[in-house]
């Protein structure tokens, strides 16, 4: 498969699905606070084009070691590739944006 | 590891070192296990203790050993008016009159130091300086080791009630003096309804003795004067008689004849008003007199039942009682149509008993009018008047074709009037 060229940032966009893991600590505050922070994002920021997971540590213990996850909370972005981490309750939207690669500046 | 995927791992790992720098981290996942990092929830759940303190409506204030205030709530601030930058630190006397604070070493702050915890009603001092009542529970505050660390005062604003209560205290006080205004008014009241009934009975026993002196001086002019200058013309009619010629003799047999009449006349009205028996042998051998000139006057057959116990009756009493029954047994004769009465006397040390009755016609009570019978000045009503101006009492019972029983009672005391 040969791949396209970039297009117009917001064709582009418009293609791309996000896959994301959130991995929580239970019911733990910042774990809650991460939770909300991710599902307003993406609501706002990616529409319907994304698919959340949500693992509690606690109950499933081998996909946090699976994953590498050192600490909760934490978003793994499985695709698109390349997959990122990012630990803490994610209320820095801009933080979240840079990691997910959404600003236009970041190189593909 | 090739470069890349170290590249990925140390990228990985300083996020998760930003996360926990930011405190944004609730757990660690360790190589075997979720190590949860528990102070953030435990300022969690101080931050809501916190919050329920700050919004408890009651004032709550924490000191510390030496009574200068850590803790300070809202309630606080609506009791006292100060804000809680205001007081922390300074010390809790700042919320009491400086009058009251021996008072509350005495049953607060020092009886705390052996472990108590107590409650009492204290006032206390805002910050206007407007006065206010407060329900105080204090308790001591332990730190982790149990040892006292300082003292929790929890506050209720009672105001409204004790002024409530001042208001009852001062009504119901009110209230007793008025009654007890009303109880002496009343006593004096009493007191001048006695001293009046009393003036009244004097009077009543004035008025009695004087008609029975009175009667009494009638009586003798009658026996002393009356009659001697009627037994004079008796006397000298005789003497006429002896020398008298038949038409004359006619004529003084009609003299002697009016003279005995005259003679009968006031010997009869003379012993009616005031009949010696009375006087020197006592009430029963009077009403005995009574009984037999009842029978020799008017044919009325009295029996007499007496028993006496102890207990005397004074000269004006006597001489009353007995113009009573005589009253009551001229009633019989003229109104009873029948021939025989009873009279019975019971006496003791504090009464005097006396029924008349008899088995006559009777009449409807319901119907007596207050009259005087003109004959003897007396009549149911005056006697009844004069009984109870005596203290004594009378009852009536009568019914038509069913006798007629009259009961009379007097009280005995000790005379005090005799003269």
């Amino acid at each position: 498969m040969t791949e396209l060229p970039p297009s117009e940032p917001t064709t582009h966009e418009q293609r791309l699905v996000y896959r994301f893991i959130l991995f929580m600590a239970g019911d733990e505050p910042n774990s809650i606070e991460a939770r909300c922070n991710l599902e307003a994002f993406c609501n706002a920021q990616l529409a319907d084009r994304y698919e959340l997971q949500v693992v509690n540590v606690f109950e499933n213990y081998s996909m946090a070691l699976k994953y590498r996850v050192l600490v909760t909370p934490c978003l793994v972005m499985l695709e698109p590739l390349p997959s990122i981490m990012l630990a803490g309750t994610l209320q820095n939207n801009e933080k979240v944006r840079a990691a997910l690669r959404l600003n236009k500046e970041q190189p593909w | 590891m090739n470069k890349q995927t170290r590249q990925v791992r140390l990228n990985e790992e300083k996020t998760a070192l930003d996360a926990l720098r930011l405190q944004e981290v609730d757990a660690i996942i360790g190589n075997n296990q979720v190590m949860v990092l528990r102070q953030q929830q435990v300022d969690q759940a101080l931050r809501r203790q916190a919050q329920i303190i700050q919004q408890i409506h009651d004032a709550v204030i924490v000191t510390d050993r030496e009574g200068k205030i850590t803790h300070w709530n809202l309630g606080a601030t609506r009791l006292y008016g100060y804000s809680a930058v205001e007081v922390i630190g300074q010390h809790l006397s700042l919320l009491y009159f400086d009058e009251d604070l021996p008072l509350l070493y005495d049953q607060v702050f020092t009886p705390l130091q052996t472990g108590h915890s107590l409650e009492i009603d204290a006032r206390c001092r805002r910050k206007t300086g407007e006065v206010r009542f407060i329900h105080l529970s204090t308790s001591l505050l332990r730190d982790e080791d149990g040892i006292a660390c300082g003292l929790i005062n929890c506050a209720t604003d009672i105001t409204e009630r004790k002024q409530a209560e001042a208001e009852r205290e001062r009504l119901l006080a009110e209230l007793e003096h008025e009654r007890m205004q009303l109880q002496q008014l009343n006593q004096t009241l009493n007191q001048q309804v006695q001293v009046q009934t009393q003036q009244v009975r004097n009077l009543a026993t004035e008025l009695s003795l004087a008609e029975n002196r009175e009667r009494k001086r009638i009586s003798q002019v009658l026996h002393d004067h009356v009659q001697q200058l009627l037994y004079g013309l008796q006397f000298l009619n005789k003497s006429l008689r002896l020398d008298a010629n038949p038409g004359q003799t006619v004529c003084l047999d009609q003299v002697d004849d009016t003279l005995r009449q005259a003679v009968e006349a006031t010997r009869t009205l003379s012993i009616e008003l005031s009949p010696p028996i009375l006087e020197t042998r006592g009430l029963i051998d009077g009403l005995t007199w009574l009984a037999d000139e009842m029978q020799r006057m008017h044919g009325l057959q009295v029996v007499l039942d007496v028993q006496e116990d102890g207990g005397s009756v004074t000269k004006h009493l006597r001489v009353y009682a007995f113009q009573i029954v005589r009253e009551l047994l001229f009633n019989v004769v003229k109104h009873a149509q029948i021939d025989k009465a009873d009279i019975i006397l019971r006496q003791t040390k504090d009464s005097l008993f006396i029924t008349v009755k008899d088995e006559g016609q009777g009449m409807d009570v319901s119907k007596l009018a207050p009259r005087t019978d003109a004959a003897t000045g007396f009549g149911l009503y005056s006697v009844r008047n004069r009984v109870d101006l005596f203290g004594g009492n009378m009852e009536l019972h009568s019914a038509p074709g069913a006798g007629t029983q009259v009961l009379l009672t007097f009280p005995l005391l000790p005379d005090i009037s005799e003269s």
